[in-house]
């Protein structure tokens, strides 16, 4: 990618800024205070309204693998970011950062996703909800 | 931390993963605008003068989001034209907190202040968005997702994206209803010009609305005023008076601002499709 193209992408990308709030209660159903890393694979996609989901086998904090389910923004808002509903595949390898769920322990808000490539994308999160 | 404190630091933070991400994919299908007046470098322009109906009647057709919060790429050169709010203006409203840019707030009834700082300290679960519901008027003005306006003579029809809310204002003269059994989420709505100003009256509403995302509470004694006016090709704006003597000490009056949307399309939203979130949210 050349500085061009590099800094065109940073542009659109805080442009999207403002566009990025989802129309859900982020507060009422995630914790802020509970960040989360995960490191693991693509297991299903749902390319769906009120929002897009991924479920991804990651470890939990014991050290367990476990299937996350994890929410995205809605598709309209990610596809305005770039992404489409093959971004993401099953057996995709994925580094997740995000926030948990305050009532499940593998739940999770996506905040930001590593894809295979190595490229981070913000998922639309609703975290200013 | 106050609210305003959490959410500017949360924007922040979100801005600057944002700057440290890389644009990767494609974006959604293009398909050009018609009739956009264009300027001596070819190029939109959004200060060309207001388009007009057959029958001389401002035309607000087209796709609006709202002023300088655009989609990526879209609306640069447009999001770049002077606001057409000012002092001199009612005060700009947000999706958040309706009376955000008013001096002292919002003028609420005392439970009212009460009950929104109650639906904040909920996390705003029993918003009506949150669970697939129609979210209210003020909160589709201020909504980030676009809307389309479809302009006849005697109908005028707004498609939300956000919810994919649908709304009728009707201009054939009718009057109000008086005897309406069933207030209705999106109230009944009456039009008619004064002037190039579109004035749309509505009421009828159900109680216990939200007028933004704090859960501002609207309640079924309300009127809303809306004055719609097309200043220019590639800006709408639409002063929003909120008249619900059940809630607020007096009548007040707050700014919508939205530019023309180019070359894009709304897509689809069906909430109920595979909702999941309230099942998580605290009890």
């Amino acid at each position: 990618m050349t500085i061009r193209k590099l800094l065109l992408s940073m542009l659109l990308l805080a442009l999207q800024v403002q566009a990025s709030h989802a129309h859900h209660a982020f507060t009422a159903e995630f914790d802020r205070n509970q960040p989360i890393e995960l490191q693991g694979t693509v297991t299903k996609v749902e390319w769906m309204n009120p929002h897009a989901r991924i479920y991804v086998d990651a470890a939990d904090s014991d050290g367990e693998v476990v299937n996350w389910n994890l929410e995205m923004g809605s598709p309209n808002m990610l596809m305005r970011a770039g992404w489409r509903r093959d971004s993401l595949k099953p057996g995709d390898a994925v580094v997740i950062t995000g926030w948990r769920a305050r009532n499940h322990p593998h739940v999770g808000n996506v905040g930001q996703v590593t894809l295979p490539d190595g490229t981070r994308v913000f998922a639309a999160s609703s975290i200013n909800d | 931390m106050s609210t305003t404190k959490t959410h500017t630091l949360l924007t922040a933070l979100t801005l600057s993963l944002w700057c440290c991400s890389s644009q990767v994919y494609s974006q959604w299908p293009d398909w050009p605008t018609a009739n956009v007046p264009l300027n001596a470098s070819g190029e939109p322009d959004y200060l060309a003068p207001t388009p007009r109906t057959a029958e001389g009647r401002p035309d607000f057709s087209g796709l609006w989001e709202l002023y300088n919060r655009s989609a990526p790429g879209r609306q640069a050169a447009n999001a770049g034209i002077a606001s057409e709010v000012s002092a001199a203006t009612p005060p700009l409203a947000t999706f958040f907190d309706l009376g955000a840019n008013m001096e002292g707030g919002l003028p609420y009834q005392d439970w009212a202040r009460d009950l929104r700082d109650q639906r904040v300290a909920d996390g705003m679960k029993d918003n009506p968005d949150a669970h697939c519901l129609p979210m209210g008027h003020t909160q589709f003005h201020m909504h980030p997702q676009p809307r389309k306006i479809l302009q006849l003579p005697d109908l005028i029809v707004i498609i939300w994206e956000a919810n994919y809310g649908l709304r009728q204002i009707f201009m054939d003269g009718r009057p109000l209803p008086d005897n309406d059994p069933q207030p209705w989420w999106y109230g009944y709505s009456i039009g008619r010009w004064e002037g190039d100003t579109l004035v749309v009256e509505t009421s009828n509403l159900r109680d216990g609305g939200w007028l933004d995302v704090n859960g501002s509470p609207l309640t079924d004694q309300a009127r809303i005023i809306e004055r719609f006016n097309r200043p220019h090709y590639g800006r709408m704006t639409v002063d929003i008076t909120i008249d619900d003597p059940a809630a607020y000490t007096r009548p007040f009056t707050v700014r919508a601002e939205h530019g023309i949307m180019l070359n894009g399309e709304l897509i689809e939203f069906i909430c109920n499709e595979n909702e999941q979130s309230t099942q998580y949210f605290d009890p």
